[in-house]
């Protein structure tokens, strides 16, 4: 099984490294513009002013977001270009692995060594969720020596509890996305299921920001949970962020891997 | 008890019956051919037999191990080739060798077989012929020295040296004591290398026979010469007349030829020969007759 894990975490070497260095350019970046960004920071708060309410709670900014590095990478790094990258990395991998394997017809390698399925699938999510384990490491705690580079102070736990935040998120898209994979025979469906789910998801955090009669649906969406601004804000993981994360990513992985043991592959 | 059995095994696709109650028997030190055209349910039966499907009904033993889905084990002693699967064309062969080596916990690197096929291990897949991807596939199937080799239309594409590599590889592997189930086309091939035949047609089994029985019981092809000025007879009962000149008639004749012999011995003749039907023939005439 163990060479199944490493098989996985080994898949698409170069697109994982390529993914690494741009998240690491974003940050180095993002980091490089706060000290203009801070300088400004009273014209942008009088400009946040005159901008309406429900649509800054809609993207959640608020006229304080730019005063520290902290809350300005939550707001501009991780609310928008980090969970991106996340939900295009981990999609890619959990529809390559599985639905990819079968319509590559490349699966048949592993189906035919006496390793159970329930193996084979397990072997896919450590492996693939060990490789974003890394992703969110060089992403996120590369913010850090970015900052000393730029000689701005950062509060090294918070950016700890980012990295928490943001491997639960990504554990959650990859395991819906390995929900997909499991069901389908083409990955591109896979993309298509996962980023409609998402866009879907998108809106209804948009809609219930927006209107009041709509808020029940903040429930229904991900990005609801995904509160990097709240959570700097508290300083602490948000506990129904961990229960929804937690829960989404057990029910998706449990009905991936029921659905993986029971169907056929005709491969 | 048989290495492979199968017991009234039934796999359908919506309304499609792949298989429809096969019964088979399989013992070890056999090569058993599986013939039929595409779409006959030969790759279904191998796929239910590696796991891949599962059967709607019936149930596969392999070497007296049930094959369902919690089970795997059975699978340390098989190995499964097939035209149809891809390898990892990211990978070099010898990733894939150095893989199943980790996977099955193997030991020793199987440089015998390299050498033997004469396979580039170190050549990226992609980059690889489709006769040495089958080479190489050959190697994954066999590095792990199973008792059982499942072959999917194996030697799909190949040229006629790499055939005949393959067929003595079978033969040793058959004469080693291993079992082969060897879905083919290529009927050549089954005369060749297969000790056994079944005919599939529309998932069900309508031949199950020893390759020397099917041949010698099932068609006759008799020839006949007659002596000029002789009137032929009227043979048409026995059999599918070709009439190859005013003395010359070829019988294709199915079941027992003694009553046709019979008729011509009244006969003056001036030449008589009597061939056994080829497989092609046999198949055929399964497939005309069923």
């Amino acid at each position: 099984m163990f060479a199944l894990v490493v098989k996985e975490i080994e898949r698409n070497k170069i697109s994982f490294a390529i993914y690494c260095l741009i998240s690491i350019s974003i940050v180095f970046l993002y980091v490089s513009l706060f000290p203009s960004i801070q300088d400004q920071s009273e014209q942008l708060s009088e400009l946040m002013n005159t901008m309406p309410k429900a649509m800054m709670d809609a993207f959640g900014i608020d006229k304080d977001s730019f005063d520290s590095i902290e809350k300005y990478l939550a707001v501009e790094l991780m609310s928008i270009f980090w969970p991106l990258l996340v939900i295009l990395l981990s999609t890619s991998r959990a529809g390559a692995c599985i639905s990819g394997d079968i319509e590559n017809r490349t699966l048949g390698l592993e189906l035919s060594l006496p390793i159970s399925r329930i193996k084979i699938f397990i072997s896919k999510f450590l492996g693939n969720w060990s490789a974003l384990f890394v992703f969110c490491c060089i992403s996120i705690f590369s913010i850090a020596p970015i900052c000393l580079i730029f000689g701005i102070e950062i509060e090294v736990s918070k950016v700890y509890i980012l990295f928490v935040h943001g491997l639960l998120f990504a554990t959650t898209v990859l395991s819906v996305g390995l929900l997909f994979s499991a069901f389908l025979s083409e990955k591109g469906k896979v993309f298509f299921s996962v980023g409609g789910i998402l866009l879907v998801s998108y809106i209804a955090n948009i809609v219930a920001n927006l209107s009041s009669g709509f808020s029940w649906l903040k429930h229904f969406s991900i990005f609801y949970y995904y509160d990097t601004l709240e959570l700097l804000d508290s300083g602490k993981l948000n506990s129904s962020s961990v229960i929804f994360f937690s829960a989404v990513s057990l029910i998706s992985i449990s009905f991936g891997l029921w659905k993986f043991r029971q169907r056929d592959i005709g491969i | 008890m048989a290495f492979i059995e199968l017991t009234n095994l039934t796999k359908t696709f919506g309304k499609i019956s792949a298989l429809d109650d096969v019964n088979l028997q399989i013992e070890g030190g056999e090569i058993f051919g599986f013939l039929g055209p595409n779409g006959a349910g030969k790759s279904t039966a191998i796929r239910c037999m590696m796991g891949f499907l599962y059967p709607d009904r019936g149930s596969i033993e392999i070497d007296g191990s049930k094959v369902e889905r919690s089970t795997t084990k059975y699978l340390e002693k098989v190995g499964y080739v097939s035209s149809d699967l891809e390898l990892n064309e990211k990978w070099t062969g010898n990733e894939h060798i150095n893989f199943l080596m980790k996977a099955r916990n193997l030991q020793n690197y199987p440089s015998d077989l390299i050498d033997r096929l004469g396979l580039k291990v170190d050549e990226n897949t992609k980059n690889l012929s489709s006769g040495n991807k089958q080479k190489l596939a050959f190697i994954l199937a066999l590095m792990h020295k199973p008792s059982l080799l499942l072959l999917d239309e194996p030697t799909k594409g190949l040229d006629p040296l790499l055939q005949e590599e393959i067929y003595k590889i079978l033969i040793e592997f058959k004469n080693s004591g291993g079992c082969v189930f060897f879905s083919s086309h290529n009927l050549a091939e089954v005369e060749r290398v297969c000790d056994r035949v079944g005919i599939i047609r529309k998932g069900k089994i309508v031949a199950n026979e020893t390759m020397d029985t099917l041949q010698h019981k099932h068609i006759h092809i008799i020839n006949v010469v007659f002596v000029e000025g002789i009137e032929i007879p009227n043979l048409s009962s026995f059999g599918i007349i070709d009439q190859k000149s005013s003395t010359e008639v070829a019988v294709r004749v199915e079941g027992d030829i003694n009553p046709i012999l019979k008729i011509l011995s009244q006969y003056k003749l001036s030449d008589i020969k009597i061939d056994h039907a080829s497989l092609e023939d046999t198949f055929l005439h399964f497939y005309e007759e069923n």
